[in-house]
């Protein structure tokens, strides 16, 4: 059993000054400040302009909230309807720990079952991000025969990719697919 | 933030290497943070137990906790610094391995570690009425931890065997009692797949 490092030992002491803040959150310190003063984000009680990193996870949630189209308001309500922290007393405590058991048990049973799938899917997402590094983009735009090459094998690969995907599924695709014909016939009866 | 992309607001959470990668940050700093002196830190570099950087990264922080938690145990420095490489080592041929074995060699080890997560589970909710209020709050905190890292289970994280690992042991340290189970009581039937 290997257990490198538990973030949460350090994670628990950092504190960060308004600027380092903003900059982790990606915000500016003026919107921090103001999130702040309207009780939103909570600054370190004996140092206002200093804040954990639970706090600014607080102020992150939010940013993202609003660029999802949110108003402020709106995000920070949203921000409350979500469960996620620790609840107060130890009885909530003791029922929180058996929701996130039986939610977590859950996750983990569905994950088992598609294991083989994400660690290709995965595999697969690491071979694209390396295809949109920008040395990359500009080396596999060159028209020499090394990258000729490296074109047709990346080609062949997904060719290949698709082909498997296509062989593995095409038994339960047939099944569950109907044909566009018989959408129609069920169609008209329904409407008839 | 890489954690809090694809989900909902509840997984936004931030980690070690995302606070160094978004902020400069002095020894003194990562000092203050580790709880370990910015005098021990220089001279951890200076002795090259911590490899010398511009600026102090995840890694280094990583792998200066570790030392640190050996000296707590009363190890001598080098035996420490020996003992946090050989952890550091053994995790990253864990990540090696999940990345680049073959598939059914890597799903066989992740399936094996989902199964002892779900069955520390099972040792948790069988104990919960004997633990403690303390005991209560660290294992919740240890399953939030686990299940942000999860991204609330859609994805298979990087680096699951050895989160899967640190989230067994956190369970185990968290709680008095011992969390063991007999193998027919394992969540999941022997011979599933």
């Amino acid at each position: 059993m290997v257990t490198a490092f538990d973030d949460a030992l350090v994670l628990a002491r950092i504190e960060l000054n308004v600027v380092d803040a903003a900059r982790l959150c990606g915000i500016t310190a003026r919107q921090l400040n103001y999130w702040t003063s309207k009780g939103y984000v909570q600054a370190l009680c004996d140092q206002p302009r200093r804040y954990t990193v639970q706090a600014l996870a607080v102020a992150y949630r939010i940013k993202r909230s609003m660029a999802d189209g949110h108003s402020l308001e709106r995000a920070v309500r949203l921000l409350h309807d979500v469960v996620d922290g620790a609840p107060a007393s130890p009885a909530e405590n003791r029922d929180a720990v058996n929701r996130q058991i039986a939610l977590l048990s859950d996750e983990l049973t569905t994950l088992r079952q598609s294991v083989e799938v994400e660690l290709l899917r995965r595999r697969l997402e690491a071979c694209l991000d390396q295809l949109e590094q920008p040395a990359v983009v500009q080396s596999l735009s060159q028209p020499d025969s090394a990258t000729l090459t490296a074109r047709s094998t990346i080609e062949t690969a997904i060719a290949a990719i698709n082909a498997a995907i296509r062989a593995a599924t095409a038994p339960a695709l047939s099944y569950a697919e109907p044909s566009a014909a018989g959408v129609e016939g069920s169609l008209r009866t329904t409407a008839g | 933030m890489k954690r809090a992309g694809r989900t909902g607001l509840a997984d936004a959470s931030f980690s070690v290497a995302d606070i160094l990668e978004a902020v400069p940050v002095s020894l003194s700093q990562v000092a203050e943070w580790t709880g370990i002196s910015r005098r021990q830190l220089a001279y951890w570099i200076n002795q090259r137990i911590l490899p010398a950087e511009p600026r102090p990264s995840a890694a280094m922080v990583q792998q200066a906790m570790l030392i640190k938690a050996e000296l707590d145990r009363d190890i001598p420095l080098r035996r420490a610094a020996a003992k946090a490489e050989a952890l550091l080592q053994a995790a990253r041929a864990l990540n090696e391995l999940e990345e680049r074995a073959p598939v059914d060699q890597a799903s066989a080890l992740i399936r094996q570690r989902i199964d002892g997560c779900l069955a520390a589970l099972v040792g948790i909710d069988r104990t919960l009425s004997d633990l403690t209020d303390d005991e209560v709050a660290q294992v919740l905190a240890a399953i939030h931890r686990f299940r942000q890292a999860m991204a609330g289970g859609e994805r298979l994280p990087g680096g699951f065997l050895v989160l899967a690992d640190q989230f067994v042991e956190s369970l185990s340290t968290s709680v008095a009692v011992p969390l063991v189970l007999t193998s027919d009581e394992l969540p999941i039937a022997a011979g599933a797949s």
